[in-house]
């Protein structure tokens, strides 16, 4: 019994210490030197780390579990480089390059299978230049899916909320800065920090979001409730006050 | 079914509950006993409740017939021509009860001159004007004072401008209590729906943009007493939502009978006062957002032809 809950629990664990190590990262504004903790900086758990991935999560680079974790995180496995503009270490390419291509979604993948990869995929082609753009997956149900399915969904593919990279699911969430907020209300309300994390994410990126949200209050609060049990809540969150600072 | 008669059928069905139930509104049990003050809350629920049925003219003749018999028990029976209002405020001068239970039985036609009296020499004092209050009830009790012909002890848009909702704060921060006040916030301005122009328009707009996340978080935990009172908001605003999936989920709590349960699903219980302790006030949310939801729906019907 031991044995098989302990395999099942390797992902996950996985998981969230590469997202840990992200969200580190992104506190750390890629030089953790010149990040002055204000108020409402939480207490790091770990160093931002420059340097690989793998050997911040004590893996080595081949290692399947990293490379399975690395496709669950999807473009978040590089969000650092795309968040603050530094370039990415070449391990951490080369890790998200094996976990595209080492899980390619199938014909009938769910549209998050099928959007986190093509994430990952344009992530990549950002930061190198390399490669042809893939064919996107369908975004038609955006634009019809009731607020609260739409806010679900998507902020299960916040990990796609990154500048520069420009997908159907943006622009849907443009058109839908309300229904997304209105989905954060509801999963703050529900204490889904996760779907709250995430949601905040997509409004820190999109335009018309009603000022009443208390926004960057909201986060804190998220961070604060649910980023202690949960590493991609607090790179979620890390995320949104990155795009929020650069906001114009 | 059409929406409209969705809307209406869980009033009518509500109003036959309270109907057949409507000794559960008494103050005592028998003649002789004391007469248990505790209990007033639900005859001035019913009262302001029994006028929004009355004032929007949605129920059939059998409903309106219903309504007026069951305000006019409330006042003759339980509340003996407001004989029982006048000994609470000898009893307890300055508490804002009485008035508050008066306003909507006088606006329904119910007067009773010594209880008015009362209430015009205690309005004139300045202990009366500093009553400790939370916001949302000292706004309430401003507009009670204009309903009952007294000048509102503090002025409106300042008592809204102290209320949670006249805030306009992070709509996540709207937990179980606070959003009981902010409905309540909204049945003061609008006077129980009968002024939807009451609610100022940057609180319509607040509530337009935020009432769903609410609506649905309470359909999910299938709280229907506070559901109910969020669509009383809906259908106060200025474009309601009138939301066909909501207004489903809440059809389907409803008991056979016409009850509805607070919250989940109706509990089994034999002992009649204590039921209708635990479902009038949900059931009485029911005909009230049920009389306003339709009211709107029909004005909507008749403004768009196509």
């Amino acid at each position: 019994m031991s044995d098989a809950s302990g395999a099942a629990s390797v992902l996950p664990d996985a998981v969230q210490n590469i997202a840990a190590v992200v969200a580190s990262a992104l506190a750390g504004g890629g030089s953790r030197s010149s990040a002055s903790p204000g108020p409402e900086a939480a207490p790091e758990t770990a160093a931002a780390v420059s340097g690989p991935l793998a050997a911040a999560v004590e893996r080595t680079p081949d290692d399947p579990v990293l490379v399975a974790a690395a496709r669950v995180l999807g473009a978040d496995v590089l969000a650092p480089a795309l968040l603050l503009g530094t370039p990415p270490d070449p391990d951490d390419v080369a890790l998200a390059t094996a976990a595209r291509d080492a899980y390619p979604p199938g014909a009938d993948a769910t549209a998050v299978t099928a959007w986190s990869h093509w994430g990952l995929d344009a992530a990549l082609r950002t930061l190198t230049g390399d490669g042809l753009p893939g064919t996107a997956p369908d975004a038609g149900w955006t634009a019809d899916e009731p607020w609260p399915r739409l806010a679900f969904r998507l902020s299960q593919l916040a990990s796609l909320a990154l500048p520069g990279v420009d997908s159907a699911l943006a622009t849907a969430a443009v058109k839908r800065p309300v229904d997304l907020a209105r989905g954060f209300v509801r999963a703050v309300r529900r204490r889904d920090w996760a779907q709250a994390a995430g949601l905040g994410r997509w409004l820190a990126l999109v335009p018309g979001v009603p000022p009443s949200l208390g926004l960057p209050n909201g986060l804190a609060f998220v961070h604060h409730l649910g980023g202690a049990s949960d590493a991609r809540v607090g790179l979620h969150v890390r995320a949104a006050r990155t795009l929020l600072e650069a906001a114009p | 079914m059409n929406r409209t008669r969705l809307l209406h059928e869980v009033g009518v069905a509500a109003l036959e509950w309270l109907a057949a139930h409507r000794d559960g509104f008494r103050l005592k049990d028998r003649p002789g006993d004391a007469e248990d003050r505790t209990r007033l809350k639900p005859v001035g629920e019913l009262a302001t409740i029994g006028a929004t049925l009355l004032r929007e003219g949605v129920a059939g003749s059998r409903q309106a017939a219903l309504v007026r018999q069951l305000v006019d028990f409330a006042w003759g029976e339980v509340l003996e021509g407001g004989t029982v209002l006048a000994r609470m405020q000898r009893d307890e001068p300055l508490s804002p009860m009485p008035l508050e239970l008066y306003a909507p039985f006088r606006e329904l036609g119910h007067r009773n001159p010594q209880v008015e009296r009362a209430a015009a020499l205690t309005h004139r004092l300045a202990g009366w004007q500093a009553l400790e209050m939370h916001p949302v009830r000292r706004l309430g009790l401003a507009v009670t004072e204009q309903r009952a012909g007294l000048a509102p002890s503090v002025d409106i848009a300042e008592a809204t401008a102290r209320t949670w909702l006249g805030r306009t704060p992070e709509p996540w921060t709207a937990g179980f209590h606070i959003t009981y006040d902010v409905t309540h916030t909204v049945f003061h301005l609008t006077r129980w729906g009968a002024r939807p122009d009451g609610l100022p328009p940057e609180l319509a707009a607040y509530l337009a943009r935020w009432l769903p996340a609410w609506l649905h978080d309470w359909a999910d935990l299938g709280h229907w007493d506070l559901l109910g009172e969020l669509l009383v908001v809906d259908a106060c605003l200025p474009e309601p939502a009138l939301d066909e999936g909501l207004w489903q989920r809440y059809a389907a709590a409803q008991d056979a009978g016409g009850a509805m349960p607070a919250e989940g699903a109706l509990p089994a219980c034999d002992d009649a006062g204590r039921l209708f302790d635990l479902v009038h006030h949900p059931t009485l949310v029911a005909a009230f957002a049920s009389a306003m939801a339709t009211s709107r729906s029909l004005s909507a019907l008749s403004a768009d032809p196509g």
